[in-house]
């Protein structure tokens, strides 16, 4: 193999591979990143843990082809210390690859496995629907939901996101048993449906990927081709997602995710209105002084006032209030700090409104304004402190 | 013709040799111990052919005259006891007068002694007790007695003997017995013509039992109570064994048996030690000799307490308490018995345990020598079963061992709230200087191995913990106090978890209802075989609410009659362990050295709930050794 790339090109792919190859994995081999000559004039990167994969294809000068197998974070590193300009990639006695920068002396050589030992990466069959989903939406769903996902891998359903999608509408449902967030927006010209588990990993992956394909659409300062947007496609277990040359695939969680829809309370008892930035602030000073144990802040609404209290044995008390419009009987509940202030942090609005039952009823928390483009909720169950 | 008639002596001293000597080891025991009344300075003891072949103890100490010689083979005769009265201050180990007729009926014995001040010996050779031949003989000072044949005239009882290997291996424990209860004395046991045990004189009981446990690594304890004293060398836990024929209990320099002493030692690791597992090691325990009564088996193997539960309650304050910090300190490479010596508590002096108990208790003055008016109850029981004795002294020193909190329940153990300052007041004056001592909190991370491990740079070597037992410990400790101030607080779920049970766990927990709520559990019966789990315990998010409800119930249908509190103790162990920080998990700095602080704050670190240890340590010297810098 002898080609030429671009540095951006190929390290703006290896960014991708290099978050995807399994690097402390069991099997070896997944710690390597595929490079390979595909077709004239074009290099494919790729990687896989093998629950994702992803791969992209970049412009480049091919002398010969071939292909390698070498160390994802090894490669990275090496070319990110490489001059912006031309790279030179070569394979020599097809185990090694040898790195340099053109026009300079700086060269890497790299010991790495020929490419046929690389596992072949799921493919959709052509003709499959596409789905075509914003970037923009996507991430700003994820973003406001993924902070919810449970990280015990253990509890396959929790430990991954519900994105459903139907009518066009497109929502992604995400808890860890203990609360719950729902983010839903609408998605142009649809009129199939779909309904499935994405990992956390790969909820972090697709969410930069989105967030890549954004900034690359600014740089490009081109108004004329209008938002990017992101191809789904499904088959059999996987999920399939293509930006512009970028693919990336994800084994799909085979598990039941709970009856979400029976949790949310259709309506509250008390709701109060209340400043979103205040209520954080004033939650994440209080919760300096929460048992490190338990992270329980106390939450009470009383005449005109949301009262927040901390207290514990070996950290002693903590206590602020916001102002607020309310005038009904005192309310006392008990929280995860930092289930609330996670939630306060993802709502986009200054305003927020805070359900609330019994002292052991869930908390419904949504912003103040609701809009059809963009609609979030999120449901904490209360903490018996 | 009547048909009663008394038995010839002869037969009555077989009879009797039945519950004397019951195989060598028993006959050694009684020899050995004879010599050390007669106040040896050594003791050798020859055993051949497990014993039944030939056994011998000579011993340096005073000697017989031949008269006292000839007495001393007859039933009853000894020159231990004089009138009733002495046998409650006994201090010497035999004192009935049975042993050596009863062995002597059962063999071929032969006695050679010499008093210092006769400047001829005496040898008396008998066979079954009978055809005694005395011969004077040159002899040095002292009595060599010998055992040959053993039960040849009672071949039922030689049936029963077992290999010459097992008898032999009797032997051998009773003299390691011996040897403990007299630190003071050189024994030498010679097996089959080859010397196995040389145990020379040591200076303190710690010595001695250092050179029987070479490479145990024990924990050293030492505290009292009133009048009683505790002084104990235990392995640490994960050397524990089931059962506790590894445990030697010392009574007043008696070893003895005793099921409730080895369970209250065993007892006082707390969940550490498993069910039915034991310490290995030595336990000492002194108190005045009126406040215990040894004339209660002829092997005196068992002693009766006057108040055992008051005994109980001091042993198990006593040991919990120094276990509990000497097992909590990361184990430093240098001392000679693996633990901290007792002069560093954890942190500086007693302000530290007057923070951690603030109730008002009495000055430990004040709980060593007043006898609280709670304890007339006490007074009571030991007048009852000691009636024969001068009551009120026994009463009063009885009393002081059961301090006020032993009066109540029971559930006293758990909470442990007895009294046992005096154990730190032991501690500062002993105090001997050394800087063994490390703290969790001063080991700086360096590092996670294998999602496994927490590498740890200490100031005398490298710490490994592992990283789940350690968090499953501190896990249980503040899941044990939360629950202990009623304090558990309780993580509401999204998804009630539905968990299938039987019909009669469902009945308890039915029944357990307001502890398992308690316990942080909120747990509502959905049918005869079915329970929906609410809400969970915050400090256990991580684990499977099914789990936990199976591990509380589970334990709570085995305990059966145990009560509750222990049940819950360990079913709190298990939930900890279930819930708490796994191997495979990443930790971050911060988090690893929050780890270690925490470790500071809670009794046993060293163990995890189960009594894994949770460190390693290599010291630099032996890193230095490995890589040749030394």
């Amino acid at each position: 193999m002898q080609v030429v790339v671009t540095k951006k090109d190929f390290s703006r792919i290896l960014d991708r591979c290099q978050g995807v190859a399994d690097k402390k994995g069991t099997m070896p081999v997944l710690g390597n990143v595929l490079v390979e000559v595909v077709g004239p004039g074009q290099l494919r990167l790729a990687a896989t843990d093998l629950f994702l994969a992803v791969s992209g294809v970049i412009p480049a000068q091919v002398d010969k082809g071939g292909s390698i197998a070498v160390g994802a974070r090894d490669l990275f590193e090496r070319v990110r210390m490489m001059p912006e300009g031309q790279l030179s990639l070569s394979v020599v006695d097809g185990t090694a690859l040898t790195l340099k920068a053109v026009g300079t002396a700086r060269r890497f050589t790299i010991h790495g496995l020929p490419g046929s030992e690389f596992p072949q990466l799921p493919k959709p069959e052509p003709g499959l629907p596409q789905l075509n989903i914003p970037v923009g939406t996507l991430s700003a769903l994820i973003q406001s939901t993924q902070f919810s996902i449970s990280t015990d891998d253990s509890r396959l359903a929790l430990n991954s996101a519900l994105i459903e999608e139907e009518n066009g509408r497109l929502r992604i449902v995400t808890t860890d048993g203990h609360r719950l967030t729902k983010a839903e927006a609408n998605i142009p010209n649809t009129s199939s449906s779909h309904t499935m588990l994405i990992p956390l990993k790969g909820i972090q992956q697709l969410k930069r990927i989105c967030d890549d394909a954004m900034a690359e659409a600014a740089k490009a300062d081109d108004a004329s081709s209008g938002e990017p947007t992101l191809e789904l496609m499904r088959q059999g277990p996987n999920a399939f997602f293509r930006a512009g040359s970028l693919e990336f695939s994800v084994k799909l969680v085979d598990a039941q995710f709970p009856p979400y829809e029976q949790v949310i309370p259709s309506a509250s008892e008390r709701v109060v209105r209340a400043p979103r930035l205040g209520v954080a602030e004033a939650l994440k000073a209080v919760s300096v002084a929460a048992s490190d144990r338990t992270g329980g802040v106390k939450l009470t609404l009383t005449r005109d006032t949301m009262r927040f209290e901390t207290e514990s044995p070996e950290s002693g008390e903590g206590f602020d209030e916001v102002g607020i419009d309310y005038d009904g009987p005192d309310i006392t509940i008990g929280f995860n700090a930092k289930y609330f202030l996670d939630i306060a942090n993802a709502i986009p609005d200054d305003e927020i409104l805070v359900g609330l039952g019994g002292e052991l009823d869930p908390a419904v928390i949504r912003p103040a304004a609701t809009s059809d483009a963009f609609d979030f909720l999120a449901v904490v169950m209360p903490m018996r402190i | 013709m009547g048909r009663i008639e008394v038995l010839p002596s002869a037969l009555a001293s077989q009879i009797a040799a039945g519950e004397v000597v019951e195989r060598p080891a028993s006959a050694a025991k009684e020899l050995i111990e004879n010599a050390m009344d007669a106040g040896a300075q050594r003791c050798d003891i020859i055993c051949d052919g497990g014993g039944v072949t030939r056994l011998s103890v000579t011993d340096d100490g005073e000697g017989m005259s031949e008269e006292d010689a000839r007495l001393s083979l007859e039933r009853h005769a000894t020159s231990k006891l004089r009138s009733i009265d002495d046998l409650s201050h006994l201090t010497s180990y035999g004192f009935r007068g049975e042993a050596l007729p009863s062995i002597a009926s059962v063999c071929r014995l032969s006695l050679r002694t010499r008093r210092r001040e006769s400047e001829i010996g005496v040898t008396l050779e008998t066979a079954g007790g009978t055809q005694l031949k005395v011969t004077p003989a040159g002899l040095p000072v002292g009595t060599t007695i010998e055992v040959r044949d053993l039960f040849y005239n009672v071949p039922a009882r030689r049936k029963f003997l077992r290999s010459t290997g097992t008898e032999s291996s009797h032997v051998t424990n009773t003299v390691e017995g011996a040897a403990l209860t007299r630190p003071g004395i050189t024994f030498t046991l010679t097996r089959d013509e080859r010397l196995v045990r040389e145990l020379l004189r040591a200076n303190t009981r710690a010595e001695r039992v250092e050179q029987l446990f070479e490479q145990a690594n024990l924990v050293a304890i030492v505290g009292e109570r009133g009048p009683l004293k505790l002084e104990a060398y235990l392995t640490r836990p994960e050397r524990a064994r089931p059962g506790a024929s590894g445990l030697w209990l010392i009574v007043n320099e008696r070893v003895v048996r005793d099921r409730m002493l080895a369970t209250t030692i065993a007892q006082s690791f707390g969940s550490v030690l498993g069910a039915g597992h034991y310490p290995r090691g030595v336990v000492y325990i002194d108190l005045p000799s009126e406040l215990v009564d040894v004339n209660v088996h002829p092997q005196k193997t068992e002693v009766r307490f006057v108040d055992p539960r008051a005994t109980a309650d001091a042993v198990y304050s006593i040991a919990s308490r120094e276990l509990g910090s000497a097992l909590s300190l990361p184990p430093s490479p240098r001392n000679r018995f693996g633990v901290r010596n007792g002069n560093q508590p954890r942190t500086p002096g007693i302000s530290m345990w007057g923070k951690r108990k603030p109730d008002d208790e009495p000055t430990p003055d004040a709980a060593l020598r007043q006898p609280n008016p709670a304890d007339e109850q006490v007074v009571e029981a030991a007048t009852v079963t000691s009636s024969s004795l001068p009551a009120s002294s026994i009463a009063d020193s009885a009393a002081l061992i059961a301090t006020p909190s032993a009066q109540s329940t029971g559930l006293v153990r758990d909470i442990s709230e007895a009294s046992t300052h005096s154990t730190l007041l032991i501690r500062e004056n002993t105090a001997q200087t050394t800087s063994g001592d490390v703290r969790w909190s001063s080991l700086r991370f360096i590092a996670q191995l294998r999602q496994t491990f927490l590498l740890c740079e200490g100031p005398v070597g490298i710490y490994v913990l592992d990283q789940h037992a350690a968090a499953e410990r501190v896990a249980y400790q503040r899941l044990l106090d939360q629950y202990r101030s009623r304090t558990m607080a309780a993580q509401t779920l999204l998804f009630p978890v539905s968990v299938e049970l039987s019909p009669e766990q469902v009945e308890l927990v039915e029944q357990r209802s307001e502890e398992i709520a308690a316990v942080g559990l909120d747990v509502r019966v959905r049918g005869r075989q079915q329970v929906t789990v609410h809400a969970i315990p915050r400090l256990l998010q991580r684990a499977s609410p099914e789990r936990l409800l199976c591990d509380l119930v589970g334990e709570m249908a085995r305990s059966g009659g145990r009560g509750f509190s222990a049940a819950l103790e360990h079913a709190l162990s298990l939930m900890a362990c279930h819930g708490s920080l796994r191997a495979g998990d990443t930790i971050s700095q911060t988090e690893a050295q929050a780890l270690l602080g925490a470790l500071d704050t809670v009794d046993f670190a060293g163990h995890c709930a189960h009594g894994r240890p949770v460190v390693a340590v290599m010291s630099y010297n032996e890193l230095e050794r490995k890589v040749g810098r030394r």
